[in-house]
């Protein structure tokens, strides 16, 4: 099953690995591929934004590039949404956030918050209002591990406390979307590094029913340690006189230790992923340590390398 | 407050910086300076289990094995994980009048979705084992590895947030509108509210604000001794940060929130920091040696791509401490080989200064 033939996919990892980053790059990678795609980032966030050049965050859709549009998500912007299309009324977070009472309600049902953002998701792609983009594929920014995971089962949840009402709907239709992998699809995001790895492979272990949806792996934020192949390091230091180049043996000796640790978390996520997955996840991109991060002057050539990988062998097309 | 009091140290920043990794190496400071410490992290992080040499972290405190380190007397390190909803059934039996009271609040519903994911709860939850810590009169020092949030400021906030809501007479008079509002726009209201989650679930709220109305009063007290522990001397709040602009541009916005709200931020750990190269000469050894013109290439460039990082670095730094207004930033060097074991804690930890004895 394709990445690209999916309607939606959650970018997931821990704080810090470059959801974000990951995010964007393959929204480019999939603009490249004709799609019209969104990229949304949640509860207001404006890491995306922000890292797109523009300032704060937006619910209206903004252009980055052709074919990709980003938003981001509250879910007072999105209830008003619901309550147009589902109770057939005005805006309802005027009501239901700004009132004192009914704010405090709203709050206090967990994941409600989750509900109406992925519900909004869910019209996006099934039932557009005539003003929203037509998307073909969404990915989301997700949020960092806990909360993402908390995400993906926030229907399920909704369902075993709410046995009714509209909410109720909502949440079987998200859990319709949600449930199927071949137009849900999840992408896992981490460094190349010992702890990132062990926490993503621990990861995997609690998808509980999202097995079937990984899609790929991004190791991001790999650093050139390319070393020789021969003759070994230590040959060539045992050649060196120790007192002498003190330093250039300290360097010498941390570069084959961050060599070797980088390729062993590299080759720690192939074996775990095939070890806990019948169907290999392709480890999708290894995309190199940019030095300054991500910055709206990097967009334009984000995305080639993860198209190119993503083309089927002898030329496009299932 | 007395100096008998336990310290309770705070490590707060956003996710992704080490926060985790930082909190341990300062639990492992004040074990070595001495004192009886407890990590109390929030991240079900398994690493820290196995950097403490712990078979997995639970609810209560497990002592580690300190015997590799050279640790003066009265010095001993505890670690712990929080199980939110554990501790949320627990206080919940402790402080309900009677055990039917607790078994229908267990058995509630919406109990159970607030227990394990309303949004707050798990540093509500810190602050009752926290509570509890405190109460147990066995720390000299609690670390508090803080849960990751949306906001700077959550650990402080969301804790009173949840209390009011439990104590607050919004719920109840919203659930029973013949005894609170009356107005048509109230009745529509409530009459959305139907349509929208049904009435099981504004059953399922009713009665647990009912019940919580027994046992609140309890759970107001902690977070009342919690806070005021919190807002008084003998608690240190650390901003843990890294030099990756994202963690940057997160560890200023918590300074400035910290500044807005009156709070006082001690410390500051600047960690996974890369430090310059010494100054080499790869074309002094002697170009005979077999593969040296190959391997001084490479450590070369890896030389040229350390002083880069390590360049960046320094001048996240300077932003730092600019923005810190003289309180002290700490770093804790980027470490070639893994921090995760209770050595390389140890090297991390003798980073840190003689630590603060407020």
């Amino acid at each position: 099953m394709s990445l690209l033939s999916k309607k939606l996919i959650f970018v997931l990892g821990k704080g810090g690995v470059g959801r974000t980053t990951v995010s964007v790059t393959l929204g480019m990678a999939a603009a490249r591929s004709g799609l019209n795609v969104g990229i949304i980032e949640l509860y207001g966030t404006h890491n995306l934004a922000d890292r797109c050049g523009f300032k704060g965050a937006r619910y209206a859709p903004r252009t980055v590039a052709p074919g990709v549009q980003i938003q981001s998500f509250t879910a007072m912007d999105c209830v008003d949404d619901f309550g147009r299309q589902k109770l057939r009324i005005g805006p309802l977070s005027g009501v239901l956030f700004k009132n004192k009472v009914f704010g405090t309600f709203i709050d206090a049902i967990p994941g409600l918050h989750d509900l109406f953002q992925l519900g909004k998701v869910n019209a996006l792609l099934s039932d557009p209002a005539p003003s929203d983009p037509k998307y073909d594929l969404i990915i989301i920014d997700t949020p960092a591990t806990g909360h993402g995971i908390t995400l993906l089962h926030a229907a399920e949840s909704m369902r075993e406390m709410v046995g009714g009402g509209l909410v109720a709907e909502e949440a079987d239709l998200i859990a319709d979307l949600l449930s199927d992998p071949a137009r849900t699809g999840l992408v896992l995001t981490t460094l190349p590094d010992t702890l990132p790895v062990n926490e993503t492979l621990e990861l995997v272990d609690q998808l509980e029913g999202y097995e079937q949806h990984l899609c790929g792996a991004v190791v991001n934020g790999i650093r050139d340690f390319t070393i020789p192949k021969s003759p070994d390091w230590s040959h060539v230091k045992s050649g060196l006189s120790s007192a002498e180049h003190q330093d250039l043996c300290a360097l010498g000796d941390e570069l084959v230790t961050l060599s070797h640790r980088q390729q062993q978390a590299i080759d720690g996520l192939r074996h775990g992923l095939a070890d806990r997955l019948p169907t290999a996840v392709p480890l999708l991109m290894q995309q190199r340590h940019s030095p300054g991060e991500l910055e709206a002057r990097h967009l334009p050539n984000l995305g080639q390398e993860l198209y190119d990988q993503l083309q089927p062998p002898g030329g496009r097309g299932e | 407050m007395s100096d008998s009091e336990p310290l309770v140290v705070l490590c707060c920043g956003t996710g992704g910086v080490g926060k985790t990794t930082s909190a341990a190496a300062i639990g492992v400071s004040w074990a070595m300076s001495g004192k009886r410490t407890c990590v109390l992290t929030i991240d079900p992080a398994k690493r820290l289990a196995d950097a403490f040499g712990l078979e997995s972290l639970d609810n209560d405190p497990n002592e580690v094995d300190l015997s590799a380190l050279d640790v003066p007397s009265g010095g001993a390190l505890f670690a712990m994980m929080l199980d939110r909803k554990q501790t949320f059934d627990e206080s919940v039996v402790a402080l309900s009048p009677d055990a039917e009271t607790a078994e229908k609040l267990l058995q509630n519903r919406y109990y159970r979705a607030v227990s394990t994911r309303l949004t707050g709860s798990h540093e509500y939850m810190a602050t009752e084992k926290l509570y509890r810590l405190l109460q147990s009169g066995q720390f000299d020092v609690i670390v508090v590895d803080t849960p990751p949030s949306q906001h700077a400021l959550d650990f402080f906030m969301a804790p009173g947030r949840i209390q009011r809501l439990f104590d607050g007479p919004m719920m109840t008079r919203l659930l029973k509108p013949r005894q609170g509002l009356t107005g048509g726009s109230t009745r529509r209201l409530v009459k959305w509210l139907l349509s929208l989650v049904g009435k099981q679930v504004v059953d399922d709220i009713a009665n647990f604000f009912s019940l919580m109305s027994q046992v609140s009063g309890g759970f107001a007290a902690h977070s009342g001794v919690v806070a005021g522990h919190l807002n008084g001397p003998r608690t240190h709040v650390m901003l843990v940060t890294s030099a990756a602009s994202s963690a940057r541009a997160g560890a200023l916005e918590f300074v400035r929130a910290m500044k807005e709200n009156d709070r006082k931020i001690h410390g500051f750990v600047l960690n996974r920091f890369v430090h310059p190269t010494a100054t080499i000469d790869t074309a002094a050894p002697d170009a005979s040696i077999d593969g040296w013109a190959e391997w001084g290439e490479a450590i070369q460039r890896y030389a040229n791509e350390r002083n880069a990082i390590a360049a960046r670095h320094k001048q996240a730094g300077h932003q730092l401490s600019a923005a810190a207004g003289g309180v002290p930033v700490w770093t804790l060097p980027y470490l070639p080989s893994n921090a995760d074991e209770i050595a390389g804690l140890a090297r991390l930890a003798s980073h840190l200064p003689p630590l603060m004895r407020a």
